[in-house]
């Protein structure tokens, strides 16, 4: 291991080396390692070897308008990494704002308070007189008969209550003057209807 | 024996009777609406014995209640004449569903401001009634309703009028 350490640091001194980079006396300890290690001597010479080849290599004439768009796509690339660079920030900008949306929360849950004890007793109050004859309604249905029967049952819970013997005991209101004065033509019509369906049956 | 009813309620029933005839011209009030009136009037009677309204207190209480049924009334007839059209223009085949929307969003308001005038004239029962009718009035709700329940059962198993058959 300590052997690996030391190879290490003696390939950054042949790099340097090559490159005449390298101080006298790190070249002379250099050469004493060399002399003694066959890893680094083949590293110093496949160095060697890629450097005389590189050498060797035309250049290559590159045209101004390369680096016109090499300098482009290299920007483009560095504003798609921008927002997740910044988006910490934007985050930060959002709750800046948020206290707009507060008035809006607080409209919401006052309504909510106020609707809850207006609106929702109207549907839902089991003691609701007209909810109570909606359910009686439905029961009855289109069912004629029994609609009869009902209305004469609760006419004799009524004739009891008011301590008439039968409904027919109760007071007529074609005796009051008052109640012949309020009668309309068509109310007139519907009795003298009803006073016929009576006698033909 | 029964203890006898006071002059003062027969009246105010007998007022209440020749009222509903008498207010809302033109209209029968045949089937439904006779057996609504009849509800009504024991309802008000059942009410009045359960709480032992006064005298100072039925005379608040029974013009407020006809008021409050004379408004209902009158909302039931537009509710009646909404649900008709209603069906008609679902009957019809160029019906447009703005046309029938509207005729919906009517009728859920209508029944709203039915429910409202429950609501009114329970609010003014309530300034009007001590504590203990208060907590009376309640468990009377409950139990009329369920009272008119057995009566339709009762009705149920009685014979049928023949011309009804």
């Amino acid at each position: 291991m300590r052997h690996v350490m030391k190879c290490r640091k003696y390939e950054k001194w042949i790099s340097d080396a090559l490159d005449r980079a390298l101080s006298e006396r790190k070249t002379k300890i250099l050469e004493d390692h060399l002399a003694g290690c066959p890893n680094c001597r083949v590293y110093k010479e496949r160095l060697s070897m890629i450097q005389h080849e590189a050498l060797r290599l035309e250049v290559t004439e590159v045209p101004p308008s390369y680096w016109q768009e090499f300098s482009q796509s290299l920007g483009k690339k560095l504003r798609a990494l921008e927002p997740r660079k910044e988006a910490p920030n934007q985050f930060r900008l959002s709750w800046k704002w948020a206290w707009l949306g507060a008035p809006v929360l607080l409209i919401w849950v006052l309504s909510f308070i106020f609707l809850r004890d207006r609106v929702q007793p109207l549907e839902d109050n089991i003691f609701s007189y007209e909810a109570c004859l909606d359910r009686l309604y439905q029961a009855i249905g289109d069912d004629l008969g029994l609609e009869e029967n009902f209305n004469r049952v609760i006419l004799g819970s009524l004739s009891e209550g008011l301590d008439f013997a039968t409904i027919e005991e109760s007071p007529v209101l074609s005796d009051e003057a008052l109640f012949w004065e309020d009668v309309s033509d068509e109310e007139l019509e519907f009795i003298e209807q009803e006073i016929k369906k009576e006698t033909k049956s | 024996m029964k203890p006898k009813k006071p002059l003062w309620l027969l009246t105010s029933l007998l007022f209440l009777g020749s009222f509903l005839l008498g207010q809302v011209p033109g209209q029968k009030p045949m089937g439904r609406e006779r057996m609504r009136e009849n509800i009504n009037k024991l309802r008000l009677l059942r009410m009045t014995e359960v709480l032992e309204l006064t005298e100072e207190q039925t005379a608040k209480i029974y013009p407020a209640y006809y008021r409050v049924e004379k408004e209902k009334r009158g909302i039931i007839l537009t509710l009646n004449r909404e649900i008709s059209d209603l069906k008609s223009l679902l009957a019809g085949t160029d019906a447009k569903e703005d046309q029938i929307a509207s005729r919906v969003k009517t009728i859920k308001g209508l029944k709203g401001d039915l429910a409202q005038k429950d609501q009114e004239f329970e609010a003014f029962l309530e300034k009007s009634l001590t504590e203990t009718q208060k907590a009376k009035y309640l468990i009377f709700s409950v139990e009329f309703y369920r009272n008119l329940g057995e009566k339709l059962n009762r009705a149920r198993v009685m014979p049928r009028d023949k011309r009804e058959n």
